[in-house]
C-alpha cells in the first residue's frame, strides 16, 4: 500500500518535473528560433515600403517663419491656463486624450501661434560631493523656452526636499532677465547642505508675470529626482564591521595565545572563564 | 609540545587512561599533557537558555512553512523587478531589433493598423525605433502599451497614428522597471533633437516641453505631426504621477494610415498608469505550479535526500518564482 502510494506520488513528481522542463526547453527553443532570424546582415538599411515619401530635411516649409535655431517653434503649453490664440486646448484632465485623427483641434491656415507662452524642461540635477558630511552642493536645472511675441521677466525658486519631505535648501527669486522671443535659457541654481539625505526631490517653480500679452499666467512647478550615495553613513558602516572584526579577530588570537600554554584553559569560555570549567571538559571528553 | 608529540609513538596511549598518572607521580607533569591533542572548540556563548525549546505544533508548523515560502516569493518578486527585469528587457530589445530589420530590409513595417497581409498588427509588434542621444535612448517601439507589451520596450498607443504621420502619436515608456527605456526624457530640453525611424523613414523631432497632468496641452495644428512621449514621474519604482513630453516633427509629414482603434475602444490596460489583469488566470497556474514545486520539493527532501532534492528542485523554484513574478508585476501600474 505504502509502495502504491510512493510510487504514485513519484509519478506524479516526475510529470510535474518533466512539465517543468518541458516549459523551459519550449521557451529556450522559441528563444532559440527568435535569435536565428539574427543571420540576416547586420546593416540592413531601411528602405521605405511603397507609397512612404521620403523624408525631408530640418525645417521644412510647415514650420514657416519660426527660426528657432533647433527647429523648434514651439508649440506651448507653459503655464498658462488659457491660450492666447482661442485655439482649442485639448483637455486638461488627468489623462490627456490625444485625438487620432489628424482633423482634430484645427487652428487658422496661416496660424502658427501655437497658443503657449512658455515652455519647460524636468529639473536635472547634478551633485557635487564635499568632504564635509553634513555639506554637499547640488546644482539644479531647467530649461525655459519663450514663445510668445514678448520679452519677459522671469524669477524662479528653487527648493530641494529629503525623503520625508523635510526642506534642506531653497533659493529664492533667481531672476530671468529679459528672455527674449523664441529664446531658450538654461537657468541653474546652486544649493547645498546635501548631507547624507539620500533620495533627494529637487523643486522648481518658475514664477512668470501676472499676465504676458493679455494671457493671465501662474507659477508653474517641475520635479527632479536625486540619488546621492550616503557616503558618510556608508564609511561609518564599513568601519563598524571592520572594528567589529578586527576586535573579534585579536580577541581570538589573544584567548587562543593565552590557552595554549596552560593545557588549553579557557579556550572558549571567554575572559573570565574559571579553572572549573575547562576541568570538567575535559573531564568530560575523557 | 615535542613531548606530547612524542609520547603518543613512544608508548601505545590507547592504553588505559590510569595509567599515565600512576606513571607522572615522579615529576608531576605527564599528567595534563595527553589532554592537548583533544581540543574541541567549546561554544563561543553558553547554551541561550536552560529551558527546552517546545516542538511546534502542528498549526504553527504550516504557519511557519507558509511564512517562509510568501516570504521568499516577496524577495522573489523584489530581485525580479529591481534586477531581472532589466535583463529581460535586453533580451526582449535584441529579439524585437531582430524583427525590426527584418521587417525594414523587407520593406513591410506596418505604416496603419493593419500589417502587410492585411491583419490587426498584433500587440508587441515592433513599429519603430526611437533614437534620443542626448540621453542615451536607442529602443524599438513595439505596438500597444499594456504593462505586458511594456516590458520590451516603448510601446505605440494604439489610437494614435505613427511617429511622423499626420496626426498626435503617443509612445509609452516605463520610468524604472525593465531597462526604464524613458526615466529620463523629463531631462529633455525645448529644442532638443532626436529621431524615430518607422516603415516611412526617418522621422525627425524637436522637443516642445515637458508637461505634468493637469497642464494645457500645446494646440495642435492640423495637417502637422506630433509625438508625446509619456512616462511616470516619481521616484523609482515609486511613481506618483504622469510626465509627458511634447515634441514636434521637424521632417516631412507623413500620411496617415488607417487606425481601427480609437481612444474609447482602447483598452483600459492600455492607458496610463493601468494594470493588467486580462492574465490573472495565468498567475492561478503559475502560483500552482510554483505550489506543486513546493510540495514535489518537500516530499523529495524527505523521500531522497536533501543533495538531489537541491539539484532538481531549486531551478524548478526558479522558473516558478520568476512566472509567479513576471505575473504579479502585471498588476503594477504599466509605466513603473
Amino acid at each position: 500500500m505504502k509502495s502504491r502510494k510512493s510510487a504514485i506520488a513519484a509519478r506524479v513528481a516526475a510529470t510535474l518535473l518533466l512539465c517543468g522542463v518541458a516549459t523551459t526547453v519550449m521557451g529556450a527553443s522559441s528563444a532559440l528560433a527568435e535569435g536565428g532570424s539574427g543571420g540576416i546582415g547586420i546593416t540592413v538599411s531601411v528602405t521605405a515600403p511603397p507609397g512612404g515619401a521620403s523624408t525631408a530635411p530640418i525645417g521644412s516649409a510647415q514650420l514657416g517663419s519660426s527660426g528657432s535655431a533647433a527647429g523648434g517653434s514651439g508649440a506651448g503649453s507653459g503655464s498658462g491656463s488659457g491660450s492666447g490664440s482661442g485655439s482649442a486646448v485639448v483637455g486638461s484632465g488627468s489623462t490627456v486624450v490625444t485625438p487620432t485623427s489628424p482633423n482634430a483641434p484645427d487652428a487658422a491656415a496661416d496660424e502658427f501661434d501655437l497658443g503657449g507662452i512658455l515652455f519647460l524642461s524636468g529639473v536635472s540635477s547634478d551633485y557635487g560631493w564635499s568632504i564635509n558630511p553634513l555639506s554637499g552642493d547640488t546644482s539644479e536645472h531647467f530649461t525655459v523656452h519663450n514663445v510668445s511675441q514678448e520679452t519677459i521677466d522671469l524669477t524662479a525658486n528653487f527648493t530641494i526636499v529629503g525623503p520625508f519631505g523635510n526642506e534642506i535648501a531653497h533659493v529664492d527669486a533667481v531672476p530671468i532677465k529679459a528672455l527674449k522671443p523664441d529664446e531658450s535659457r538654461v537657468i541653474e541654481a546652486k544649493l547645498s547642505g546635501v548631507g547624507q539625505w539620500a533620495f533627494i526631490t529637487a523643486h522648481a517653480t518658475l514664477v512668470p508675470p501676472p499676465s504676458v500679452a493679455g494671457t493671465p499666467l501662474t507659477p508653474v512647478t517641475r520635479d527632479g529626482f536625486l540619488f546621492v550615495l550616503p557616503w558618510f553613513i556608508v564609511v561609518l558602516l564599513i568601519l563598524g564591521v571592520g572594528a567589529y572584526s578586527v576586535v573579534r579577530l585579536v580577541r581570538g588570537a589573544e584567548l587562543t595565545a593565552l590557552g595554549a600554554p596552560p593545557a588549553g584553559v579557557g579556550a572558549g569560555a571567554g575572559a573570565g572563564a574559571g579553572a572549573g570549567e575547562p576541568g570538567a571538559l575535559a573531564g568530560g571528553a575523557a | 609540545m615535542t613531548d606530547t608529540l612524542e609520547r603518543p609513538s613512544g608508548e601505545a596511549s590507547e592504553t588505559a587512561e590510569g595509567e599515565p598518572t600512576a606513571a607522572g607521580h615522579p615529576d608531576a607533569r605527564p599528567p595534563k599533557p595527553p589532554k592537548i591533542p583533544r581540543p574541541p572548540k567549546p561554544p563561543r556563548r553558553p547554551p541561550a537558555s536552560a529551558m527546552p525549546v517546545e516542538p511546534l505544533g502542528p498549526i504553527q508548523t504550516v504557519l511557519r512553512g507558509v511564512l517562509l515560502l510568501v516570504a521568499a516569493m516577496l524577495f522573489a518578486f523584489a530581485a525580479n523587478l529591481t534586477i531581472l527585469s532589466h535583463v529581460q528587457h535586453f533580451v526582449a530589445q535584441q529579439q524585437q531589433l531582430n524583427e525590426l530589420r527584418v521587417e525594414a530590409a523587407a520593406g513591410t513595417l506596418p505604416v496603419s493598423e493593419a500589417t502587410f497581409d492585411e491583419k490587426l498588427v498584433p500587440d508587441g509588434a515592433p513599429v519603430g525605433f526611437i533614437d534620443i542621444p542626448s540621453i542615451n535612448v536607442h529602443e524599438v517601439i513595439s505596438e500597444g502599451t499594456s504593462g505586458d507589451v511594456l516590458k520590451s520596450g516603448p510601446g505605440h498607443r494604439r489610437d494614435s497614428v505613427l511617429p511622423g504621420q499626420a496626426g498626435i502619436s503617443t509612445v509609452m515608456g516605463r520610468a524604472a522597471a525593465f531597462g526604464g527605456p524613458f526615466s529620463r526624457i523629463q531631462e529633455l530640453a525645448p529644442g532638443d533633437t532626436f529621431t524615430v525611424v518607422t516603415g516611412q523613414g526617418t522621422q525627425r523631432f524637436a522637443v516642445i516641453g515637458v508637461r505634468y497632468s493637469g497642464d494645457p496641452v500645446p494646440t495642435f495644428r492640423g495637417g502637422t505631426s506630433r509625438l508625446t512621449l509619456i512616462t511616470a514621474r516619481g521616484l523609482a519604482y515609486v511613481p506618483t504621477a504622469v510626465a509627458y513630453v511634447d515634441a514636434e516633427l521637424t521632417s516631412q509629414v507623413q500620411p496617415a494610415g488607417a487606425r481601427q482603434t480609437t481612444f474609447l475602444a482602447l483598452p483600459a490596460r492600455d492607458t496610463t498608469m493601468a494594470t493588467d489583469t486580462s492574465t490573472l488566470w495565468a498567475l492561478v497556474f503559475a502560483l500552482q505550479f510554483l505550489l506543486a514545486v513546493e510540495i514535489g520539493a518537500v516530499w523529495a527532501f524527505r523521500r531522497i535526500g536533501a543533495q538531489k532534492t537541491w539539484v532538481v528542485f531549486a531551478p524548478l523554484s526558479i522558473l516558478a518564482a520568476l512566472y509567479v513574478s513576471n505575473q504579479m508585476i502585471l498588476l503594477l501600474p504599466n509605466l513603473l
